[in-house]
């Protein structure tokens, strides 16, 4: 971490996105406690990380954070309910999380399916702060929209979330603000909506195009690159009027039908991470 | 689908419970783990036949078998079966997800004490009712009950102070490996499955935890040395232990 600096409001969902090694998983550990960090400060809840009163208010999911591989979920999850006053009820949990089926120790699951455990952990004390280290690490599609599903209704009952994800488009728009960080450094924080507005477009057109027109069409500015045959990006600060000029000139110049133009969250992602896998 | 209710939050359940709640979870876990109930019930259960039934244990009273099957007994559970769990459940996380809940780290120490205890007290009654039934031994004297109860819980706290010690320095396996041969070399050379007199070095063997255990629980005259021995394995192994010891994978 390097100066790294973020806030999330109470009752919001936070996303920490960046490449492997950026400092996502550091900072989570800071933040509970785990690691010092050398200078600044960190407050949850408004109490230092160290804080034991902060045992029952925050649900924790980590990478690294193991649960009893000879016992069962139904056993995991109820034990971890034991130690709070007022849990919510472990079959609840379990059902909710589709975990009522499994009844194999913990490390015969499939990793998604102790994932799930771990989230199901996470939850049963009533936090009112999650912070979850790549939760969904291992999970299939529907895993994956019942966690999204469920983090939305937990939002809507005033939970803060705060959690790291490698997959930009994953966090979509479900989430209130979205954290990119490099190097150990905030290098965005955003709402989705304005991160993917600063984003550059990209279209595709199955013929090769000439790209020298639209340049000119675009004016200064902006720059258009094929980055592979038929896939062209155009960067710059695009709106809604050069979109629809991209389009108009596409159909002009050799495009049978129209193109979609497209810019996603993960473009904006890998446009300010540099792009490179190493 | 039940939507799950986080309106409120919850207070961490009363610290008794807690303990309690992970020591009955965790003694779970412990009975149904074949290698160590191999560990801290046959082995000593196996050792005391051996000695009650057989010409291995012409040289010892059924007291004196008795004493050696506890203090082995002793050392499985609060040792071995505790460096190994804890050597694990560090390595997977479990130590640390834990730690993060209103338990917490305290509260978990707490907990595996409290299993340690409970785990001794049933191979107590276990080991106490088989030499009652095999050779009639009994003992009423209520002094010599409490110099081996505070024998034992003497012991207790120096092995769980080496256990965790090794748990929390040294990789999951490498401390599998040396909880293990620690275990044969005091069951065999500490004075517990061979007694203390038999062995070529019993001068030294006093000296050893196991020893200074097996002496500490014999019969009067009460040996003084040997709680000094224990005194001083605890105090050692707890300053190792909060040296050394790491909660983290």
């Amino acid at each position: 971490m390097d100066g790294l600096d973020l806030q999330v409001e109470p009752g919001t969902t936070c996303v920490l996105l960046g490449p492997n090694g950026a400092g996502k998983t550091t900072t989570l550990r800071v933040l509970l406690g785990l690691q010092r960090a050398t200078s600044g400060s960190a407050r949850l809840l408004g109490l230092d990380p160290g804080d034991q009163a902060l045992r029952h208010s925050v649900g924790v999911l980590l990478q690294d954070g193991g649960l009893p591989m000879a016992a069962t979920p139904a056993t995991i999850v109820s034990h971890f309910a034991s130690l709070y006053a007022d849990p919510l009820p472990p079959a609840e949990v379990m059902d909710r999380l589709g975990l009522v089926q499994l009844r194999r120790p913990y490390r015969r699951l499939s990793g998604g399916e102790q994932q799930r455990v771990k989230i199901a952990v996470a939850l049963v004390g009533r936090p009112r702060l999650l912070i979850l280290d790549e939760p969904t690490t291992g999970m299939d599609p529907a895993a994956r929209r019942v966690f999204w599903t469920l983090l939305d209704e937990i939002r809507d009952q005033g939970v803060t979330t705060l959690m790291t994800t490698h997959q930009p488009d994953e966090a979509g728009t479900r989430v209130d603000q979205i954290a990119v960080i490099n190097r150990g450094k905030v290098i965005a924080d955003a709402s989705p909506a304005a991160l993917i507005d600063h984003a550059p477009v990209w279209f595709t057109c199955a013929r090769h195009l000439d790209l020298d027109p639209l340049r000119s069409v675009l004016g200064p500015g902006f720059e258009v690159v094929e980055v592979e045959p038929g896939r062209y990006r155009v960067n710059g600060d695009v709106g809604v009027s050069e979109i629809s000029a991209i389009k108009a000139w596409a159909v002009g110049h050799g495009s049978s039908q129209e193109v979609t133009v497209v810019r996603t969250l993960e473009e904006a992602y890998l446009d300010m991470t540099g792009g490179a896998a190493w | 689908m039940v939507t799950l209710d986080l309106r409120t939050g919850s207070e961490p359940a009363p610290p008794a419970r807690r303990i309690f709640s992970q020591a009955v979870f965790d003694t779970r876990n412990v009975l149904r783990n074949g290698e160590n109930l191999l560990l801290t019930l046959i082995i000593p259960v196996v050792v005391l036949l051996l000695a009650l039934l057989t010409p291995l244990g012409s040289d010892r009273t059924a007291g004196e078998a008795l004493v050696a099957a506890v203090g082995l007994g002793v050392l499985a559970t609060s040792f071995t079966s505790q460096a190994i769990s804890t050597g694990f459940d560090r390595r997977y996380g479990v130590l640390c997800m834990l730690g993060l809940t209103p338990l917490g780290i305290r509260g978990l120490l707490a907990a595996r004490t409290l299993v340690s205890v409970l785990i001794i007290t049933m191979q107590i009654a276990i080991l106490t009712g088989l030499t009652w039934v095999l050779a009639g031994w009994t003992s009423t004297d209520i002094g010599y009950v409490v110099q081996s109860a505070i024998a034992i819980l003497l012991a207790v706290w120096g092995f769980t102070a080496w256990a965790l010690t090794l748990a929390g320095a040294l990789r999951a396996e490498a401390n599998l490996a040396i909880a293990n041969a620690i275990f044969l070399l005091l069951m065999f050379g500490g004075g517990l499955a061979i007694p203390l007199d038999s062995l070529p070095w019993a001068g030294l063997a006093q000296w050893l935890p196991t020893g200074a255990l097996v002496q500490a629980m014999s019969t009067p005259p009460i040996a003084g040395l040997s709680f000094i021995v224990l005194l001083l394995w605890g105090a050692l192994g707890t300053a190792l232990a909060t040296r050394f010891f790491r909660w983290e994978p």
